[in-house]
């Protein structure tokens, strides 16, 4: 059998430098684990900091932060839910816990990277306590239970995800080596260098889904002609709800919201319909200016099995593995209402942009998806429920055509001017 | 930076419309003092970055070409098999290519990065390799259901959170990060060193106590255990370690895994080849019947109990619960378990606890009834070849004293 261990990094852009790497896990059923994940690390010549995230029994490792510190920076009682035998309300506590003492060594500076291993525990409460960091700063999950629906725990983050084979129970040539390839893995992380662009451009984002990208394509490129850096978010649920994050964080000036896939798949129980309740609020709270298009809403996912009974006898459109079902006017009416409800809501400026050609690569003439009427009356839903101020404007263009990219960058720019320059963020080694 | 210490990390994506990125990932490694070797699996554009292995090598090795696969089918008039059968192709050019690279020496780890038809790609490559090399895939959708692309290996997936279309403040964070990671996996100086023997065992919740009598009792007879969840996933990667000639012997503590098949139960999932990799290399494996007892369902009251189960008895846990296994359905499980056995080459035994076997099926458990138990015990031994002894212990699953049998019989296997 093999055995693996970690040495000094081969080469590297600037001079190795040790950088700090929180280590997470219950260290009364992993300590061994987390005591050898800890040693590998500092092989490499990084410096760790173990946090104790365990509950109950004794902890085998002695912890940098132990959990009696955790659970003050709490507030809450553990001791009360324990012996109210409320599993749950313990786990929690030491969640929140956990995540004070994270955003605490990240605003401090000492913290530039976070791993942590174990079971379907470490990958619940792991991932929670990672959703106090920025997206940027390098986050790794151990777990035997990655290989599953793991969109609650991602959710809108930039979290490594690394799938054990073998139980991470003892070690044994199969746990160590997988260890020993996770502590590479983050520490390889922490040691990337992104150089600093010296040109500091406005940014915005531009939503897109496989069968709208060319027109998100040619925004971007509209955008980058114009001086704009454009940010491109897949809109397959944790996109969406990524860049709502990104919003909220002051990172754009502007938004070309063009696909809205996502709410057909959430009212009409598609594939990827798994958004926030942020789902195009952000903005409007922000009062950030966005042009938003009805990209994609001509397309049901289906992904996987067979074609639900609520579907058949419908239009489809094969992709490859991935088929899409036309949505019925009651539900593009539906989608409609919604839509303008949360639109509605906004505090800066909002325009619609329809275009009459189709809204799709499947949703054009001759397409599979085509079907104006349907499209027409989502049109005409929309008018009826927007507030007097969002105008909705239609280009008698097809979505992927450049005309319709061309006419969202000008009614954008057009809002935008006079705005304020945003602050930028996300340097070499993520801070 | 020394030579040798230089590592081959294969990048895939599709150059059409992921170039600018992976000629970023390049860049990273290269920077890291490594070499990427560029794999383009994109179908219809072409880029500036000059890819080591072009499109059309990946088409032709996957059976046709970069024209047949374009004329196949354009996607935009909706004409989407071809489209499909263009994917596959490339995926299967790419993984041959890819193990190619492996079997010579030429490569050390896989990056790939895309969004629903690069991870499709991606994945599927890093498949067909083995265990222990590194795999890192970036992707734009690894915020959902991964078990499809991930399945049993031990793949690494970045969700990438922006989409990959073009270099910004953003992805070029995150590609750094993931450029970093795949690289510090292949600094991993792997060596070789001479270790005691392996034994994979399966483990599940109710029998976990039983499983963890095993393991001190097999460390102190100088052997190594590696624990697999018996959750679908966990006995099938056991499967494919046995298979890669990891793994010297088996107890296989937890067949529980057959019984959630039934009723597409929560720890189903297996494929067909679950309890016959050991037997077909020949190594040693001891099989017990633990949580064969019941079949665990995600229902957690009367109300939202499945019609056909409200008869039987139910063991209450959290969201799950367990269903207690009929007479019927362990004469079918004794058949397909004992048909795998009665392949195997290499010797096998089976140790039954008489006293219950899980958690939920004891004296004065909800799910107790020996006289079920009993049942599959007498049909095991009608069905099985002769030459497999069935022991029998007077204890339950979860005490010393059967953790104790079930290590000497594996011990004795072993000596044989």
């Amino acid at each position: 059998m093999r055995h693996r261990r970690n040495l000094a990094p081969v080469s590297s852009a600037e001079p190795f430098r040790a950088r700090r790497i929180l280590v997470i896990g219950t260290l009364d059923t992993k300590g061994t684990e987390v005591g050898f994940l800890k040693e590998q690390i500092e092989r490499r010549g990084h410096r760790t900091v173990v946090m104790d995230i365990g509950i109950l029994g004794r902890p085998d490792l002695p912890a940098d932060i132990p959990r009696q510190e955790v659970v003050r920076a709490s507030g809450m009682d553990l001791q009360e839910a324990l012996d109210a035998g409320d599993r749950e309300q313990a786990v929690n506590i030491v969640i929140e816990g956990a995540r004070r003492k994270t955003e605490e060594l990240y605003a401090n500076g000492e913290l530039d990277g976070i791993i942590a291993l174990g079971g379907g525990t470490a990958l619940f409460m792991g991932t929670a306590i990672m959703q106090a960091l920025p997206i940027g700063v390098p986050k790794l999950v151990l777990s035997s239970m990655i290989s599953g629906d793991v969109s609650r725990f991602v959710g809108g983050k930039d979290i490594t995800l690394m799938q054990s084979v073998a139980d991470i129970v003892g070690l044994n040539p199969v746990t160590r080596d997988i260890l020993t390839l996770a502590a590479g893995a983050i520490s390889g992380m922490v040691e990337a260098c992104v150089e600093t662009s010296s040109r500091t451009s406005l940014l915005i984002a531009v939503t897109d889904f496989g069968i709208t990208t060319p027109c998100a394509q040619y925004a971007a490129q509209l955008l980058r002609e114009k001086g704009y850096e454009a940010i491109i978010f897949h809109t397959v649920g944790s996109g969406g709800t990524a860049m709502e994050e990104l919003i909220a964080r002051g990172l754009f000036a502007g938004i070309l919201d063009l696909t809205t896939h996502e709410f057909i798949d959430h009212l009409a129980g598609g594939y990827y319909g798994n958004i926030g309740p942020e789902r195009l609020e952000t903005a409007g709270q922000k009062g950030i200016p966005q042009v938003v298009g009805p990209g994609g809403l001509d397309c049901i996912a289906v992904v996987q099995g067979e074609i639900p009974a609520r579907f058949r006898g419908r239009k489809f459109y094969y992709h490859d593995f991935r088929r899409c079902a036309r949505p019925t006017v009651e539900e593009l009416r539906r989608v409609a209402q919604v839509m303008a409800e949360r639109l509605n809501r906004a505090r800066g400026p909002v325009k619609v942009l329809l275009p009459l050609r189709g809204w799709s690569k499947a949703d054009k003439e001759g397409g599979p998806l085509y079907d104006p009427e349907g499209n027409w009356a989502f049109g005409e839903e929309l008018r009826r429920h927007l507030k007097p101020e969002i105008e909705v404007i239609e280009v008698d263009a097809h979505i992927n055509e450049p005309l319709y990219a061309e006419t969202a960058v000008a009614l954008l720019e057009g809002m935008m001017e006079g705005g304020d320059a945003p602050t930028k963020s996300g340097q070499c080694s993520a801070s | 930076m020394s030579i040798e210490n230089r590592r081959s990390i294969l990048v895939i994506g599709t150059l059409d419309t992921k170039g600018d990125e992976v000629g970023y990932l390049r860049e990273q490694i290269a920077q890291r003092g490594h070499e990427a070797i560029v794999m383009d699996v994109g179908i219809l554009g072409e880029h500036a970055l000059q890819a080591d292995v072009t499109h059309q090598e990946v088409a032709v090795a996957g059976g046709s070409d970069l024209d047949a696969l374009r004329a196949g089918g354009d996607p935009s008039t909706g004409s989407g098999h071809g489209r499909r059968r263009a994917v596959q192709v490339m995926m299967e050019g790419a993984t041959r290519i890819a193990q190619d690279l492996h079997q010579t020496g030429r490569l050390s780890g896989v990056i790939a990065v895309g969004g629903g038809t690069g991870t499709h790609i991606g994945t599927g490559v890093m498949r067909a390799l083995p265990m222990g090399v590194p795999k890192l895939m970036v992707s734009t959708v690894a915020s959902r259901d991964m078990s499809q692309e991930i399945g049993t290996r031990d793949i690494t997936i970045m969700h990438s959170v922006v989409d990959m279309l073009g270099l910004n403040a953003v992805s070029r964070k995150l590609l750094a990060n993931a450029a970093g990671s795949i690289v510090g996996m292949v600094e991993t100086e792997v060596e070789l060193a001479p270790t005691r023997p392996l034994v994979g065992l399966t483990v599940f919740g109710f029998c976990t106590e039983g499983a963890m009598h095993v393991k001190p009792l097999l460390e102190a007879r100088r052997y190594e255990m590696v624990a697999f969840h018996a959750n679908g996933t966990g006995g099938m990667a056991m499967e494919d370690l046995i298979e890669q000639g990891l793994i010297s012997g088996v107890v296989d503590f937890a067949t529980h895994e057959f019984a959630d098949q039934l009723h597409d139960g929560y720890c189903g999932g297996i494929g067909p080849g679950r309890l016959e990799a050991a037997g077909r290399r020949g190594i040693p494996q001891v099989v017990v019947p633990g949580g064969l007892d019941c079949i665990v369902l995600e229902f957690d009251s009367p109300e939202t109990t499945p019609p056909q189960f409200r008869d039987r008895k139910i063991f209450w846990y959290d969201f799950r619960s367990g269903v207690r296994t009929s007479v019927e359905e362990l004469k079918g499980l004794a058949q397909t378990i004992s048909d795998k056995l009665n392949r195997a080459r290499g010797p096998v035994k089976m140790v039954i606890p008489l006293r219950g076997w899980s958690e939920a099926d004891g004296e004065g458990a909800p799910l107790h009834e020996p006289e079920t138990n009993a049942v599959f015990v007498q049909e095991m031994k009608q069905l099985l070849d002769p030459r497999i002894e069935i022991v029998e212990v007077d204890a339950h699953i979860n005490e010393p004293h059967f953790a104790q049998v079930v290590v000497d019989v594996f011990d004795d296997l072993m000596q044989e």
